[in-house]
């Protein structure tokens, strides 16, 4: 069995969804990601887990402890679970120390094992020349440090982080981010991590659960989200992609906008309908000579941006636009004629 | 914590002042205790605090055991009160001390009063006593033409329509009953009638809100003269204030403030004693003490007042002011909000 | 069980069982009331009230001097909250004081002092006729203008005190950025200062607009005499009318247009606050863009000290002189000076001492018990998502419309009887002024308490359910320590008024249970004015005294 369990969870505002059946099995030590553009349901699925808004039907199941549904509905605080917000929620009025210190004061631990306890998480989120401090003469990085000490201090068996780094600069969130990896592997905690960064939810994720309009879209690693999105909002949100009309006919697709026909897999079966199809930018080879291969496409540089490693162009190719990022060797003003190659694409 | 400690340095700051003023409250506490509902009273009052003080103190020394309680507010408050607690058929006072018949004969009215035949009775002027018995005149005060001591004094009623004043004249409103007394006097009067309050207006008069107001403000000088009641001149006279009265040469109007028994009183005993203790002789004895004029023809008046018997009195037709009560307070409104 | 006890909901249950009995119970009296002609269901009171032509003037009367001192005292109160906490004025501390003391005066004590200076007799005026030769006064203080200003000056350090928080809590980057676009110090002022505190200052006018309009000793003292009624000294007068029979009803059906008038006011507040949403004030602290007045420094800070100064020290002063002189009348020279009237009060006066105790008791005991049940209330108001929850805060906020006269009087209907149960009447005890104080304030608690609660994040209170803490132990660690200052301040704005209550006690007071403006006032309607005055000063001395101990335990609190 696995260890976290949740079944068919819905939660309706009025007439609304602001999820629907959503059903998941995590195991333990686990770093699952909720991800999706806001308004997808992920903060409040989350917080359904949290104990904070109670669904309208559905079952979670933590261990072997129902936590809702048939009836139960564990308060907040029964729930044993750890949580760090967007708004790092550290309480202004008590010190660092304080601040990590008040769940094991809750639960009545002794206040010599509160304060092994406590040193030992402050070591481990690197606040040791913190302790006494108040949340005001922190800045941002330690402030969520002290939350993420906060909520690892009970050694909850599941920590839920909502959108935890999305206030802090870039540098800060990179550091951050191998941070709570690092701190992941050490404990081994079971993480539920909410975010609408597909960077975060890529690299630090097990399984990526990605939602939109409450309703789970795909559930996978990051490597399947990517290579294999299951539909096309899969395909948008994570990574960047061209999205291309095409009409398929037997065993060929003819791209709307242009006259290139594109060939088919033998396997694919045939018939008539409108398809989309999917190229990632960097999986579409840019070559400067025509060369005469089916697959090889006329089109010219229309748009260039130098970012550093890499270069993106946009090609034109009859009426359509294609975006294609190089590596920077390959050097190309605007209005070079060129050659592009298609891999094989994702279909819709 | 903190906001406990807060909270607790406020609660020991209030408790040093308790102590501080815990002996008078203790022997406050004490006096209250162990006296049976049937020896302490309630008497609702609108006579001056002092005055009431006097009584309390002296029917208690006269009638040991016994307790009297009183509240004291201006007659309309009074009133209001009364009637909320007639409307809640929960009337808490067993005696009843108002300014003038007028307030008595609303009580009265609203069956509030219960009929007493006082002992003493037949030493009371008769004049001052419901025919009926529900209350007694129990003192005199009168209006009379106060004046400011830095200007000249007038010499009648008239005088409030002396260009000389022009201004600084007034007079209380008539929801108070000594005012009311006095203007419906006035009106009903052939020699003043409605024209005397329409000249005073074209004066510059105005009405204030009761006869202390009035008082002070002469006392002031916002005001030059004004129809006022005679012990409240008097008092602040003899505290120093410059003002002074006159009685006016077409006389002083007389109003008595009448004491009552209520209705299903739970001591009807000790409150019956003391509106007796109130008419005999040692207690209108009292009254000339403090510069009111007895309703009793035994009692010497104080030198600080003119005797009864000797100055003019206005008369005052109770029973036309009865019926003509919406009337007068119509008429005066409009003269003098206007 | 152990489930209700930890869920907090028994604390609900005891709040609006306490709201239901302490308030909506008296309410529907005065309703009920309102509604009964002659001891049946009937409009006739509301037709008497609404076809009587005169009532429009008195209620226009009414609206008039509420709204224009409204006006005057948002102007006053924001321009000085934002010369304190923007600005490099000097001596911030002695001006916050100078800002204060008009708002510790009792307001008719207030109107007796100015009338005392201002009367066309009163002491300014006759300075100012012994040094002109005039022979007219200067200004009198008669009338709706007089009117107008006493009310101002009592009201416009309540405007202070909430927008002066607000600049606060305000970051100045929005300020900045439109400093930055080029706006001129003053366009800054008006088109990003001002509406970035607009709750602040809408909540304050509303508050300043309902106390001013259910004022009942600032026009009765000022405006009586120059027959400018407006609806409380009506209602008073109607109450007083013992030709009219049912006064009562008529004065509570009268009391319904207060009431509406009232609602409305609160509606539009809540309509025009919740119509954007402003995240402004974060809690975060960020540094605050302190205007520099430079050359005009000192002429700015005397003077504005001096105004405040005048208004503040000149009617204090007034009632000192009085409060000196052997009686009243006299000139305040040297040989008519005398302490008589202190020690007349405080030695031969048993009810001035016992005054005193109780009012300390009632002031104490009711802005503990307000703020008590305003804190549950205002949490249910601003934390829970139940449908109608903001009812509440419109339900409490009404007894504070109604003159003090009918709330007495309601009060009276309400609590004569013996309680069940107990078997005993809370009537001519303190207990009953008690009742009636925390019915009459409590909107004063819910609304502080409120605005506060609104600035504490939900996800600090979550953190601390999610680390383990139950409903009450949330509400202990968490919630309590996060909106104190708005607890204290909310104590305060209670506690002071409470002090110094007059139109409820007058109804409500017995033998020993005396409160201090009773005494006052029963010393000033013996004509004992020197007395009286100096048991006011006695008072404002406890009330000044009270604010400054109140300053000093939070300054130190804060660190």
């Amino acid at each position: 069995m696995s260890f976290i369990t949740i079944n068919e969870l819905t939660k309706q505002f009025n007439v609304v969804y602001a999820v629907k059946d959503f059903s998941l099995k995590i195991e333990k030590g686990e770093f699952i990601s909720f991800l999706g553009p806001s308004g997808c349901g992920k903060t409040t699925t989350l917080r359904m887990i949290a104990g904070f808004i109670e669904p309208t039907e559905g079952k979670i199941q933590i261990g072997d402890e129902l936590i809702y549904g048939q009836g139960v509905n564990l308060q907040p605080e029964e729930r044993n679970l750890g949580m760090v917000f967007q708004s790092y929620a550290v309480w202004p009025h008590m010190t660092v120390f304080e601040n990590i210190a008040y769940p094991l004061k809750i639960k009545k631990v002794n206040k010599k094992k509160i304060k092994d306890k406590v040193s030992q998480v402050v070591e481990m989120v690197n606040l040791q020349d913190h302790v006494k401090k108040y949340p005001n003469q922190l800045s941002g990085g330690q402030q969520q440090r002290v939350a993420l000490a906060r909520a690892l201090v009970m050694e909850p068996s599941l920590l839920l982080l909502d959108e935890p780094l999305s206030n802090l600069d870039a540098k800060l969130r990179d550091k951050m981010r191998a941070e709570i990896k690092n701190l992941q592997t050490r404990t081994g905690v079971t993480i539920i991590y909410v975010t609408h960064d597909q960077v975060e939810a890529l690299s630090m994720s097990d399984r990526i659960v990605v939602m939109n309009q409450g309703v789970i879209q795909q559930i996978g690693s990051p490597e399947e989200m990517y290579n294999s999105p299951t539909n096309e909002f899969v395909a948008d949100f994570i990574g960047r992609t061209n999205f291309l009309k095409g009409r398929r006919d037997g065993s060929s697709i003819l791209l709307e906008g242009t006259s290139v026909v594109i060939p088919l897999p033998a396997s694919e079966n045939s018939g008539k309908r409108d398809v989309t199809l999917c190229y990632r930018p960097e999986s579409i080879k840019l070559v400067k000579r025509h060369n005469n291969d089916a697959n090889h496409i006329q089109g010219q540089i229309v748009e260039r941006t130098y970012l550093g490693n890499v270069i993106e162009y946009v090609v034109q190719v009859d009426d359509v636009q294609l975006k294609v990022e190089t590596a920077d060797k390959l050097n190309l003003p605007l209005q070079t004629n060129v050659a592009i190659e298609l891999p094989e694409p994702v279909i819709f | 914590m903190k906001l406990n400690k807060f909270i607790i340095a406020l609660l020991l700051l209030m408790i040093t002042i308790l102590a501080a003023c815990g002996s008078s409250e203790d022997s406050a506490a004490e006096g209250n205790e162990g006296v049976t509902e049937e020896e302490k009273i309630t008497v609702y009052t609108s006579v001056p605090q002092d005055l009431v003080d006097e009584f309390k103190a002296a029917f208690e020394e006269a009638h040991p055991g016994k307790t009297v309680d009183v509240f004291r507010a201006a007659s309309g408050e009074l009133l209001a009160k009364l009637q909320a607690e007639h409307d809640a058929d929960s009337v808490q006072a067993d005696v009843v001390w108002v300014a003038d018949f007028q307030s008595a004969e609303a009580l009265k009215e609203l069956g509030l009063l219960e009929q007493y035949e006082s002992t003493e009775k037949d030493a009371v002027n008769s004049n001052l006593i419901d025919p009926e018995g529900y209350y007694y005149g129990s003192r005199i005060i009168n209006m009379v033409l106060a004046y400011n001591t830095n200007v000249e004094a007038p010499a009648s009623w008239n005088d409030l329509h002396n260009p000389a004043y022009e201004g600084k004249v007034g007079l209380p409103s008539v929801s108070s009953g000594t005012s009311f007394s006095f203007v419906g006097s006035l009106a009903a009067d052939d020699n003043f009638g409605w024209e005397f309050f329409e000249k005073m207006r074209e004066n510059g008069g105005k009405q204030y809100s009761n006869n202390q107001d009035v008082a002070e403000r002469v006392v002031t000088g916002e005001l030059a003269i004004a129809p006022v009641l005679d012990y409240m001149v008097t008092g602040m006279k003899l505290q120093g204030s410059p003002i002074d009265y006159v009685i006016p040469e077409e006389g002083l109007v007389m109003v008595a403030s009448p004491i009552a028994l209520v209705a299903d009183s739970a001591a009807p005993e000790t409150a019956k004693s003391f509106i007796d203790f109130t008419l005999s002789k040692d207690g209108q004895e009292i009254m000339s003490s403090q510069n009111v004029v007895s309703v009793r023809e035994d009692v010497e008046a104080s030198e600080n007042v003119p005797s009864i018997g000797d100055v003019k009195i206005l008369e005052t037709d109770l029973d036309y002011l009865d019926a003509h009560n919406e009337e007068i307070t119509a008429k005066f409104e409009e003269i003098f909000t206007n | 069980m152990k489930r209700l006890i930890k869920s907090g909901n028994w604390i609900y249950a005891i709040a609006f069982l306490a709201l239901a009995i302490l308030i909506i119970y008296p309410m529907i009296i005065i309703v009920y009331r309102s509604f009964t002609s002659e001891n049946e269901l009937s409009l006739q009171n509301y037709i008497t009230v609404l076809t009587d032509a005169s009532m429009y003037e008195v209620l226009w009367n009414s609206l008039f001097v509420s709204i224009i001192s409204t006006i005057f005292s948002l102007i006053i109160g924001v321009a000085l909250s934002w010369f304190v906490s923007r600005t490099d004025i000097k001596g911030k501390r002695w001006l916050t004081l100078g800002i204060m003391i008009p708002f510790l005066i009792p307001s008719f004590i207030s109107a007796i002092s100015w009338r005392q200076l201002l009367s066309p007799v009163g002491y300014l005026n006759k300075i100012y006729m012994e040094l002109t030769g005039a022979t007219e006064p200067f200004v009198s203080i008669y009338g709706p203008w007089g009117i107008i200003f006493v009310m101002t000056v009592s009201s416009f350090s309540l405007v202070f005190m909430i927008t002066h928080t607000a600049f606060q809590n305000m970051d100045s980057s929005y300020e900045e950025a439109a400093q930055i676009s080029g706006a001129s110090r003053l366009r800054v002022m008006k088109d990003v200062t001002i509406p970035l505190i607009k709750p602040s200052i809408l909540s304050s006018a509303v508050l300043v607009f309902v106390s001013n309009i259910s004022n009942f000793g600032v026009p009765s003292i000022l405006g009586f005499h120059e027959s400018y009624f407006v609806l409380t000294t009506k209602i008073y007068q109607l109450l007083n009318d013992y030709t009219i029979r049912d006064s009562f009803s008529i004065a509570a059906s009268l009391s319904m247009v207060l009431v509406l008038i009232a609602v409305i006011g609160i509606w539009l507040q809540y309509y025009l606050t919740n119509k954007k949403s402003y995240a402004v004030v974060t809690g975060k602290s960020s540094q605050k863009m302190i205007v520099n007045l430079g050359k005009y420094r000192v002429v700015i800070t005397t003077l504005i000290g001096g105004l405040l100064f005048m208004i503040s020290v000149a009617p204090v002063l007034a009632i000192l002189a009085t409060s000196l002189t052997k009686a009243y009348g006299l000139p305040p020279t040297l040989d008519n000076l005398t302490l008589e009237n202190y020690r007349y009060i405080l030695f031969e006066m048993p009810m001035a001492k016992r005054s005193l105790v109780n009012s300390l008791i009632l002031a104490f005991g009711a802005a503990t018990i307000a703020v008590g049940i305003g804190i549950v209330l205002a949490y249910f108001i601003t934390k829970t998502n139940v449908k109608g929850r903001q009812a509440i805060s419109f339900i409490v906020s009404l007894p504070y419309a109604l003159p003090g006269t009918v709330i007495g009087l309601a009060i009276i209907l309400a609590w004569i009887k013996p309680l069940p149960i107990f078997e005993v009447s809370i009537y001519n005890t303190l207990w009953i002024i008690l009742v009636a104080y925390v019915m009459y304030y409590i909107t004063l608690a819910v609304q502080t308490i409120s605005s506060s609660l609104i600035q504490v994040h939900g996800s600090l209170e979550e953190a601390a359910r999610i680390s383990g803490a139950s409903w009450l132990q949330n509400m202990r660690d968490i919630v309590l320590p996060l909106i104190k200052p708005g607890v204290i301040s909310g104590w305060f704005l209670i506690f002071i008024p409470a002090l110094s209550e007059l139109t409820i006690s007058i109804l409500l007071w017995s033998s020993g249970n005396e409160t201090i403006a009773v005494a006052v006032y029963n010393l000033q309607e013996q004509g004992n004015m020197t007395s009286a005055s100096a048991l006011s000063m006695v008072m404002i001395f406890l009330i000044i005294a009270g604010h400054q101990l109140s300053n000093w335990l939070s300054r130190r609190m804060n660190g």
